[in-house]
């Protein structure tokens, strides 16, 4: 294999491309799986444009799936490493995102799987740097006062904890559809569902939140 | 249009945004008028938005140099072997015909496996009897066979009679 160089050219085009949200729209689908044709095809500089358009969303999901910073980013990059392994033997049956998401879940399910046993509460020291993410937590603007910051800080581990405690299917459907925006039919592909048992088991899964959830919001 | 159909309708609903962008159809005309379908849509909105506090942090500035580095790595490594390589086609390939392919051949190995298997049993069952069965057989066929030389010495004795004169 040859090696990989960032061309300058890419990475300009490539912070275009990152305010648009890639997984919509089916042109964007169309040129995914074209560029992807072209990786398999030798034209290396086509894994990095496909890098740099879904570095962020697959690392969010990942955040979101295993709730620590550093994990994340290893099994999102663990995700493009396969897409790489994987691109001579690549077809384009179905939608690019689809087939990244849907190796993502299985990477995330693996992991979630081998450190069951492992897994601790999650802790927040609000004077010490945040053990899964290096920063410091998130006190909110000053205008908020102290108890309002409180209250948010403990909306937002809430809703955590409470996604995290979810169905796998329902926490993944809820992730992609919540914070990914992907739509029905996209979020049915990765899970091999129909359009309606996605919408029926998001329903679900809103409906048990809005319950869990109700004295938070 | 009654709670359960706005119920099955409320993803719908939660896309559509606000209730006027409904237009002045049944379902609108519904959540207006009943009190428990308004406060559903109206908390479900509500988790929305405060769903959109939890914020995932940055990716780090590292990342691609790690990427790159591991792509390095990969490019280095040994190739895969064939287990390794078939594992991984079969859990994270593009292609999605491939799955139930191979579901359908592992169904068919172990119907054949298991209609050979069957099959063999059944035959060696049918032509091996039993070792009462054989001790029973040998039985019978040496009683044959003492009847046999009884009828033998018999047929010796007459003939011995009939060679002595009488005297």
């Amino acid at each position: 294999m040859a090696t990989l160089a960032l061309h300058p050219g890419i990475l300009a085009d490539a912070e275009i491309v990152e305010t648009q949200h890639p997984t919509n729209g089916a042109a964007a689908a169309t040129d995914d799986a074209a560029i992807m044709l072209r990786l398999k095809a030798g034209e290396l500089d086509c894994f990095d444009y496909l890098l740099n358009k879904y570095r962020r969303p697959i690392v969010h999901f990942m955040y979101r799936m295993v709730h620590n910073q550093a994990v994340a980013e290893e099994l999102a990059q663990e995700v493009f490493l396969r897409v790489y392994r994987s691109r001579e033997t690549y077809r384009a049956e179905a939608r690019f995102s689809t087939w990244l998401y849907r190796i993502a879940t299985n990477l995330a399910v693996n992991y979630a799987r081998d450190t069951k046993n492992e897994r601790t509460a999650p802790k927040l020291n609000l004077d010490e740097p945040d053990y899964e993410t290096g920063t410091t937590p998130d006190v909110a603007d000053q205008a908020m006062s102290a108890e309002a910051a409180m209250l948010r800080r403990e909306r937002m581990n809430a809703i955590r904890q409470h996604v995290e405690a979810l169905p796998e299917r329902q926490k993944m459907a809820v992730l992609m559809h919540k914070y990914e925006e992907m739509d029905y039919k996209q979020i049915g592909e990765v899970l091999k569902l129909s359009e309606s048992a996605t919408k029926s088991l998001l329903f679900r899964a809103y409906q048990t939140l809005r319950e869990k959830l109700k004295d938070f919001v | 249009m009654n709670c359960h159909n706005v119920e099955e309708g409320m993803m719908d609903l939660l896309e559509a945004g606000d209730l006027a962008s409904l237009g002045a159809g049944p379902m609108a005309e519904h959540i207006a008028g009943c009190p428990g379908c308004s406060a559903r849509l109206m908390q479900m909105r509500s988790l929305f938005a405060a769903m959109d506090d939890w914020k995932a942090p940055e990716v780090s500035p590292w990342f691609d140099s790690k990427m790159h580095a591991r792509l390095r790595e990969e490019a280095q490594r040994a190739p895969e072997g064939f287990f390794e390589r078939m594992r991984s086609r079969f859990l994270f390939n593009s292609a999605y015909t491939m799955k139930p392919l191979v579901a359908g051949a592992m169904a068919l190995v172990l119907v054949a496996g298991g209609g050979t298997v069957a099959y063999e049993q059944l035959h060696h069952t049918a032509t091996t009897p039993s070792v009462a069965v054989q001790d029973l057989q040998r039985f019978e066929n040496n009683m044959t066979a003492l009847q046999d030389m009884d009828q033998l010495d018999q047929a010796v004795d007459n003939a011995s009679d009939d060679a002595v004169p009488a005297s």
